[in-house]
Formats: structure tokens, sequence, C-alpha cells
């Protein structure tokens, strides 16, 4: 994910993560892969729900999480892109967000 | 190849072993694999297709205790190959559609959340840059 980051920083789009985790399972689990961009912590699943992506049940353990979905915004705050899956498995490469960005200027 | 038939009951099971497990570790760090899962679909199969011709080249001249061993790894190595196909081609879509209030989305919606590392970070501060905005199924 780190790799990715710097590929995006290079181009000139800040990456940010949100995932129902607690901050404290974030920091255990993802800053030790010397991740730099913000992992957000949505436990109460507000932004998740304000987005519409909670997956009721989600969690094997119990509990809600959110859909992989990558939104790319622009300047202004306006929603340029959608990337939505209907398989976990599959997720936006770097070079996609790029290109997706670089067709709205 | 006669050695790769009267091993096949524990081969068979060994290869199918590595190739469901090793999805899950190779697909970290290479996401065409993840993507794909060509890689060890074949290799899950091919556990099955050496456990079921060792199952197949023996049963004649086994005795009881060869053709259970055999039964065994074939049946171990059908399950290894089942398990990946279902992760990969149901588990994986198992989640509820697309949201309306996710289609209907123009403006992206603020918020402020806590980060990793103890900062408190809202999508607002980013006005004038760039964003992905990665929401992501995390790890519990």
């Amino acid at each position: 994910m780190q790799s990715q980051e710097d590929e995006l920083r290079e181009a000139g789009i800040e990456l940010v993560a949100i995932s129902a985790d607690s901050t404290e399972d974030s920091k255990e689990k993802m800053l030790p892969k010397g991740i730099a961009f913000p992992l957000l912590a949505d436990p109460e699943l507000t932004a998740i729900d304000a987005y519409g992506l909670r997956h009721v049940g989600g969690n094997p353990f119990g509990g809600d999480i959110s859909r992989p979905a990558v939104f790319l915004i622009d300047e202004e705050g306006r929603i340029v892109e959608k990337m939505l899956t209907e398989n976990w498995r599959v997720r936006p490469t770097p070079e996609m967000i790029r290109e997706k960005f670089s067709g709205e200027e | 190849m006669n050695f790769s038939k009267r091993h096949a009951c524990w081969l068979g099971p060994l290869i199918g072993f590595f190739g469901f497990v090793s999805y899950f570790l190779l697909s970290t760090k290479l996401t065409v694999l993840r993507d794909s899962a060509i890689l060890n679909l074949v290799i899950v199969l091919l556990a099955v297709v050496l456990a079921f011709s060792g199952l197949v080249a023996l049963w004649k001249r086994s005795s009881w205790k060869g053709k259970s061993l055999h039964i065994a790894g074939t049946f171990a190595s059908v399950s290894f190959a089942v398990m990946l196909f279902w992760y990969v081609f149901d588990l994986s879509y198992q989640m509820p559609g697309t949201s309306d209030m996710t289609l209907a989305l123009e403006e992206a919606p603020d918020f402020s959340l806590a980060s990793a590392t103890g900062d408190t970070v809202s999508l607002s501060s980013f006005r004038g840059k760039k964003v992905a905005l990665s929401f992501y199924r995390g790890f519990w």
C-alpha cells in the first residue's frame, strides 16, 4: 500500500484510508508496515454511512464494516469518480487512479 | 512417474495446501495474482489431478490400507481446491449491492476522524488538493 501511495503522491494525489478498525488496531497492524498516509478509524461508521458503504455483518467475527471503495475527490471537494467493486478481492491500482484524475483535466 | 503415483496420496494434499495458503500470502504483495488468482487455481487443480491419478493407478494393486490413504489424499486435495474456488468465485462477492446513497453522491461528505497516529483528520483540510479516499474492509 505504501509504495502505491508514493506513486500517487508524485502525481499530486493525497491518499486517505478509512476503515471501521479502531485506532489501536490500525496502529498495531498498519503503522509497523511503514505507512505514511492517514489511516482513519471510523468504529462508529459515521463516515462509512455518509458514503453509504456499510456492509452489515461484513466482519466474519461479528459487526459491520465498510464495503471497499475508492472515491476520487477534486480540489473543490467534488467526487469525480467512484471506484466501486462487487468483489472485495479486486481493487483499483494507482495507475487507474492517476488516469481517472488526468482524464478530468 | 511411478514415484509421484505412489506418493500422490500425500504430495497431492501438500501441493493443494501450498496452493491454497500461498494465495493469501502472495496476494498482499502481488496485486495481479490477487485479482486473477489464476496461478493458485492452477496449482490446486494440479494437486487434485495428481492425487486422483495416484488413486487410479494404485487402485488395483493396493491393499485396503493403501486405497484408503489415496482416497483420503484425493479428498484432501479436492477440499483445498474447493475452498480456494469458493473464496475466489463466491465468498469475495458476498456483500450487499452498491447503495443508492453511494450512487447519488456528488459532493464528498465531510468527516472528522482520528488517525492511527492520533491526529484528527477532516476531509475539508484537503481542499485544494486531489484526494483518493479509500474505504477498506480493515483487518478486524
